[in-house]
């Protein structure tokens, strides 16, 4: 029990460690001790089926740099996907956030909240519904082509080698272009309409409205979307997993599905936490990188 | 002047948008057409899906009865709202003690705890899949919903605290010193006079973190083998295979997965969008 001796200010604090006690074993069980025992297991030899493991000092590491090739075709996977749905949805969601920023509020609003729509929707559920919409037989963009005369075009879309990547590529657009438009959008709105509407009697036609406010003053914009774009395609899974199933062969095989497979089908847990740590480490620096480039400069305001 | 008043929700557009609307227009329709599409095929018989794929003909809410029972549906939905709601319960407890510790009693200490914690918005699933399996496995609690809702609930804990951490830092101070020397005690303060001016950002909060969990898939395809726990998400994956051609009940199933989202999300779009700058800062 707390003495009379504490004074309130005292109890106070107290109390504060009691109410920090249940967040801090949640993190410590869930977060914290996993990534130290995640770094220390992946020096050993451990298949996760046992308890028994040897350490063995860098192996795990070195193989992956010099005897694991489908990890870094599954990485230019990666990379190649980041590359190509970054530009996409970052030049799309510009596009569309300098298009709707002259309609009315009203306006704005209703195709803020419908183009944002698929953004909340579970990547089960768009995975499933593209899967339907891609059905060589009867999916919606077949059925399209057929109707307009076009059936010759008409392909089995993620189960041909030159279609599947993008087919990925065009159901992660259709997801997250809205999502980009509302981040461009928000830092438009920032941009002082006095400075717009001076510029605009001065003659700046929409072109140069664009090249010399819209596009170089949301910059953070374009940096967060980004960093948060290939980030996200670096660690993606579902929508490959769900969509192609890495195929046709290991073709749109990601990073992330050999590190599940490599621990929970081949049980090398060791190997696989190593996998994944290179895989973090590849993911921060690639962040810590666009930060540096793309960062808006203090001077720019 | 007389003021029309306009029977649209919205005003027509003014003439010199016209391009901007028509190019609006269409990419509104590319968003909305395939969840559209969907709905359609969802009350279609399989024929009518086949032979009339962009009208219908026949109205088949079949569909959904079979979705709900062969499909199993109805028991992964039921699955996803018991998961969610301990989840979100859970989170929203630990959440509201931390902030209120990290924000109002600040312990020697906190502001340091506090920074650490902020560390942990970097960590990725990746790097915590294996040993919480390890974790979930030794606990006795695979094959219980328990390897889902704790694991979920510490997903969603850092982000969460550091924003009502914020929000409760910026509340006014005067109310508190006033209860002080009415002489109120501790916990006469916390329930009567602060707890009632954090509920209004604890809306936001559920709405961030439960999209966040009712969609969760990763973590699931992990730890949940058998049917009786399976989630919306996961259960669609089983319900997939055996439906294949069924495309009616296919997507009968996945309307009932998206409902939940859309609908807290037209009652609350401004907050999701609002969560944007917050997950912003997460990046």
């Amino acid at each position: 029990m707390l003495g009379k001796s504490f004074s309130f200010e005292d109890k106070r604090k107290i109390l504060g460690y009691f109410f920090l006690l249940p967040f801090f074993i949640m993190l410590v069980v869930f977060m914290f001790y996993p990534i130290i025992e995640s770094v220390v297991k992946s020096f050993t030899n451990w298949s996760g089926m046992t308890d028994s493991f040897e350490f063995i000092g860098f192996r795990n590491y070195i193989r992956i740099f010099t005897d694991m090739p489908e990890y870094w075709k599954a990485m230019s996977v990666n990379i190649k996907y980041a590359f190509i749905a970054t530009t996409v949805q970052t030049s799309l969601g510009f596009l569309l956030a300098v298009t709707i920023i002259n309609l009315t509020r009203r306006w704005q609003n209703f195709f803020k909240v419908s183009l944002y729509l698929p953004v909340i929707i579970p990547a089960a559920a768009i995975a499933v519904m593209w899967r339907y919409i891609y059905t060589p037989d009867y999916g919606l963009i077949n059925q399209f082509l057929r109707a307009v005369g076009l059936g010759r075009f008409a392909v089995a879309w993620t189960a041909n080698q030159s279609t599947a990547l993008g087919a990925v590529i065009v159901s992660n657009t259709w997801r997250y272009a809205g999502f980009t438009m509302v981040l461009y959008y928000v830092s438009m709105l920032d941009i002082s309409k006095e400075t717009l509407e001076s510029a605009r009697v001065d003659g700046a036609g929409r072109w140069a409205q664009i090249r010399y406010f819209y596009f170089p003053l949301t910059r953070g914009a374009t940096e967060i979307n980004f960093v948060l774009s290939i980030t996200g395609c670096l660690r993606a899974f579902d929508i490959f997993y769900l969509l192609t199933g890495g195929g046709p062969g290991t073709h749109t095989k990601v990073v992330s599905m050999w590190i599940m497979e490599t621990a929970f089908q081949s049980f090398k847990f060791g190997r696989a936490l190593a996998m994944s740590i290179v895989l973090f480490i590849i993911v921060v620096v690639t962040m810590i990188i666009f930060r540096a480039i793309l960062a808006p400069k203090d001077d720019f305001q | 002047m007389t003021k029309v008043k306009s029977i649209l929700p919205i005003k027509p557009l003014k003439s010199k948008n016209i391009l901007e609307g028509a190019v609006m227009v269409f990419f509104g329709f590319l968003a909305l057409y395939p969840l559209f599409f969907v709905l359609l095929t969802s009350l279609k018989s399989n024929t009518d899906v086949i032979m009339n794929p962009f009208g219908i003909r026949t109205f088949e809410p079949l569909n959904y009865i079979t979705a709900w029972t062969v499909g199993k549906v109805g028991e992964y939905l039921l699955n996803s709202v018991i998961t969610t709601i301990i989840t979100i319960a859970l989170q929203l407890l630990v959440i509201i003690f931390a902030s209120y510790a990290f924000g109002k009693l600040r312990p020697w200490g906190s502001s340091v705890l506090f920074a650490i914690t902020l560390i942990g918005m970097f960590v990725t699933s990746e790097m915590t899949t294996v040993p919480n399996y390890m974790t979930i496995k030794n606990l006795g609690l695979m094959q219980t919903r328990w390897s889902l809702i704790l694991p979920y609930t510490a997903g969603g804990l850092i982000m969460g605290t550091y924003i009502l951490t914020n929000f409760i830092r910026a509340l006014p101070r005067e109310l508190d010193e006033a209860a002080l020397i009415d002489g109120a005690g501790i916990w006469d303060i916390i329930v009567r006079v602060d707890l009632p001016l954090i509920v209004p950002a604890l809306a936001a909060l559920v709405i961030y973190n439960f999209n966040g969990v009712w969609s969760e898939f990763y973590w699931a395809l992990i730890v949940v083998k058998q049917d009786h726990l399976k989630t919306l998400p996961l259960g669609l994956i089983n319900f997939q295979s055996q439906f294949t051609s069924s495309y009616g009940v296919l997507t009968a199933g996945l309307m009932i997965l998206m409902t939940p989202v859309i609908t807290v999300y037209l009652f609350f779009s401004k907050y999701f969008i609002a969560g944007i700058s917050a997950g912003a800062i997460k990046g």
